[in-house]
């Protein structure tokens, strides 16, 4: 389907907050409408078309969002973007080809990681996924796994040794995740790293990925670098997936009982009728 | 060479020699996309670029003994194309249902060959040459086939490398060039076409005899030349 | 003294230098400059040590050196006792190291630069750039079959030297800028043979090669 549909009338991150100067004008493309993204010396910020009609506009969780339909909800929230301790590190959008629902759903998927993301995140022998809980949790409408966890040789830039982390993955709008992993320096919290993404069209997108961490001592640099490179690694396998877009039916692609979360996922959007950047047809 | 009336409908996609043991790399033609690889017992395969599981190109995956490894999740497939090993589940037997299509590959004549046609016949006996090296040219396998037809092929002017050349037969499967060198050596370049799209083709190029470096670099240029002549006048 | 790098791990440039320490097995503290998206290679403190304002930098006592081919002549003849990585034993030698370390910036400018075009949303003639990278591939391809029938896997010769480092990590990374390896088989078998050598390292785009590891599998 070509038409962005209820996609439309969802929240999309158009800039980075903090590079959105007082006065500057930023042009973005979301969903083949060219916006035009500004701060005014208040510190407001706003989003016009190409017609020149202001567009709706919000700022959360380090980005400014907009849309270029009428959201019928606020942003969905997310609390640990304001809680004390916690560093905040814009990684900066990176341009994939492919559907923003395949970036979403590779940023779910943990059984990639000894391969893709090798001697980092994963490493053989330590391949196996071990049973998760996966949910649609109705009252928010929102995706949630629970209990994950993978044996990791360098979870995080503070990281030294290999350790089993935990992870907790929520996708609350169709284009937005975020996890929820074991803190090496904090054992009692958890880092949070989320995947926002804006569709240029269904099969290009720009993804804005930003933490918030428990981490004090490690250079900013290298906490972005640490992200980057996991994101770039997993950049080359997005821009080779066949489809571009990700198939709703079923009988397409063949999960397995790791793939939990990917095929509740996709089961949401359908039920949802979130189809932009979906592969439609069936086998 | 491969016409729609040919009896055969094999397609020479490589050199024997450009897909070692452990190999993999994609093939393109028609429309189709495929992965080539080469298992450690020497034997040559063809599947569906695209990985049942996620659809990611198994042509960016790695072989290890005689199964092809897809670089996203590691799910293993074997000579068959049935999925063996899936290593998120080490104890899981993939069921039956789970494999990738192949196609019918073979190595023959120094070059591996696939069919779109599951009732090919097989092919004839052709000799092995040594592969010289594959060349992309942006220009239509039926254009190719016409400028070799004409007789019109470019010469090289090198004082010692150049080539004067000429067709000496074309056969269902390739065409032979003679090659005149400055230096008074002689070569036979077996050229095989491949139809990569409709705007792209490959040369899978052998020589007939054993040759000297300064011969196969003779014709390696001649192929440069060649290739722009064809890009030039398509 | 010690070796100091200012790095940038989506670079190319800085992955030259990173490469090649690896394969040296030569310690090297590293300073992680925000190229992306924080733009700090135009920051003043940066441009007190580099004014170009470009990356990779490396210190090494009192000597500063901006730019990746200056880093690698400078880290063989100094940190490499095998002598191998740059052979000066004729002029003819050196001056096709000095060939090939120039044709780097060729590929740098044209396939690096479509692959800062499609990931980074940094402005180019996208069509012209991927064109121009093509053509710096073919040359790459018609010269390393050559090699082949010399029986030398590499750019010079059959043991790397610098100019296979210098030109390996825009050659790979090219599809992540739109131009694929498909057309050329004899540069994606010398990736291959550079991507086995001892010690070598990744950087993201460049997949380990698995067909190494132990398998795992019953
Ligand atoms: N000739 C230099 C070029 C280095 C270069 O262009 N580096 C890029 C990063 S890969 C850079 O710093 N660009 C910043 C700019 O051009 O503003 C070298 O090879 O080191
Ligand atoms: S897509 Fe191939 S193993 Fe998952
Ligand atoms: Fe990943």
């Amino acid at each position: 389907m070509t038409s962005p549909d209820i996609a439309q009338d969802d929240w999309y991150p158009v800039a980075i907050a903090a590079m959105l100067t007082a006065g500057a004008e930023q042009r973005v493309t979301l969903m083949s409408h060219t916006l035009r993204v500004t701060r005014d010396a208040a510190g407001k910020a706003t989003v016009t078309d190409d017609h020149g009609t202001a567009r709706p506009v919000c700022e959360a969780h380090g980005h400014v969002w907009s849309s270029i339909g009428t959201p019928p909800h606020p942003i969905f929230s997310l609390p640990e973007g304001v809680q004390d301790g916690r560093r905040l590190v814009d990684c900066g959008p990176v341009r994939v080809k492919a559907s923003p629902l395949r970036v979403v759903e590779n940023f779910l998927d943990i059984a990639h990681f000894p391969f893709v993301h090798t001697d980092i995140l994963g490493a053989e022998p330590h391949t196996v996924v071990a049973p998760y809980d996966v949910e649609i949790r109705d009252t928010v409408d929102e995706v949630w796994a629970t209990k994950v966890s993978f044996y990791q040789p360098q979870a995080a830039k503070s990281a030294s040794d290999g350790i089993v982390t935990e992870y907790e993955y929520r996708v609350p709008a169709p284009c937005a995740t975020i996890l929820y992993k074991t803190c090496p320096p904090r054992p009692a919290e958890m880092d949070v790293i989320a995947l926002f993404v804006r569709p240029l069209n269904e099969e290009l997108c720009d993804a804005y990925a930003w933490m918030a961490l428990f981490d004090d001592d490690t250079a900013l640099e290298d906490l972005i670098q640490f992200q980057q490179t996991i994101f770039l690694q997993d950049r080359s396998i997005l821009e080779n997936q066949v489809p571009r877009k990700l198939p709703l039916d079923p009988r397409m692609e063949s999960p397995t009982r790791a793939d939990k979360t990917s095929i509740a996922y996709r089961r949401w959007l359908k039920r949802r009728g979130y189809h932009y950047g979906a592969e439609t047809r069936g086998v | 060479m491969n016409t729609a009336a040919d009896i055969t409908s094999w397609l020479p996609v490589a050199l024997s020699d450009g897909l070692p043991d452990g190999g993999v790399m994609r093939v393109q033609t028609a429309g189709h996309d495929l992965a080539l690889w080469r298992a450690h017992d020497h034997s040559v395969h063809c599947v569906d670029n695209r990985c049942p599981h996620r659809g990611m190109r198994l042509s960016f995956g790695f072989v290890r003994g005689n199964r092809l490894n897809c670089i996203y999740h590691g799910w293993q497939y074997g000579e068959t194309g049935a999925c063996a090993y899936i290593p998120a589940h080490p104890e899981l037997t993939p069921p039956e249902s789970l494999c990738v299509p192949t196609l019918p590959c073979v190595d023959h004549g120094g070059r591996v060959w696939i069919t779109l046609d599951p009732d090919a016949t097989a092919l004839p006996a052709m000799p092995a040459h040594p592969g010289l090296r594959s060349v992309a040219v942006n220009v239509s396998q039926d254009r190719i086939q016409a400028a070799l037809g004409s007789g019109a092929l470019p010469s090289t002017t090198h004082p010692q490398r150049g080539c004067s050349a000429r067709v000496l037969d074309t056969s269902a499967f390739d065409c032979r060039i003679a090659l005149d060198v400055a230096t008074g050596d002689t070569a036979t370049l077996v050229v095989s076409i491949q139809s990569v799209s409709a705007e792209r083709s490959q040369l899978h190029t052998q020589l007939t005899a054993a040759a000297s470096v300064e011969l196969k670099v003779a014709a390696s240029r001649w192929l440069d030349a060649l290739r722009d002549h064809l890009e030039a006048t398509a | 003294m010690s070796l100091h790098l200012y790095d940038y791990v989506l670079s190319g440039n800085c992955y030259k230098v990173r490469l090649f320490l690896a394969l040296l097995n030569q310690h090297c503290d590293v300073t992680a400059v925000d190229f992306f998206p924080g733009e700090a290679h135009l920051s003043p403190t940066f441009l007190e040590i580099n004014p170009a304002g470009t990356l990779p930098v490396l210190t090494d006592g009192d000597l500063t050196l901006c730019d990746s081919a200056a880093i690698l002549v400078y880290l063989a003849q100094k940190y490499d006792n095998s002598g191998t990585w740059h052979p000066s034993t004729d002029a003819a030698t050196s001056a096709w190291i000095q060939f090939w370390l120039a044709f780097a910036s060729k590929l740098s400018d044209t396939v690096g630069q479509a692959r800062l075009h499609d990931m980074l949303n940094l402005p180019c003639d996208i069509d012209a750039t991927r064109t121009a990278g093509h053509r710096a591939l073919r040359e790459l391809e018609s010269h390393l079959s050559e090699q082949g029938f010399r029986g030398h896997r590499f750019l010079i010769g059959d043991t790397p030297t610098i100019a296979d480092i210098a030109c390996f990590p825009y050659a790979a990374l090219a599809p992540d800028g739109g131009i694929e390896h498909d057309d050329y088989p004899a540069v994606r078998r010398w990736l291959v043979d550079i991507r086995r050598l001892p010690r070598f390292i990744e950087m993201p785009g460049i997949h380990r090669l698995h067909d190494q590891a132990d398998d795992p599998t019953p």
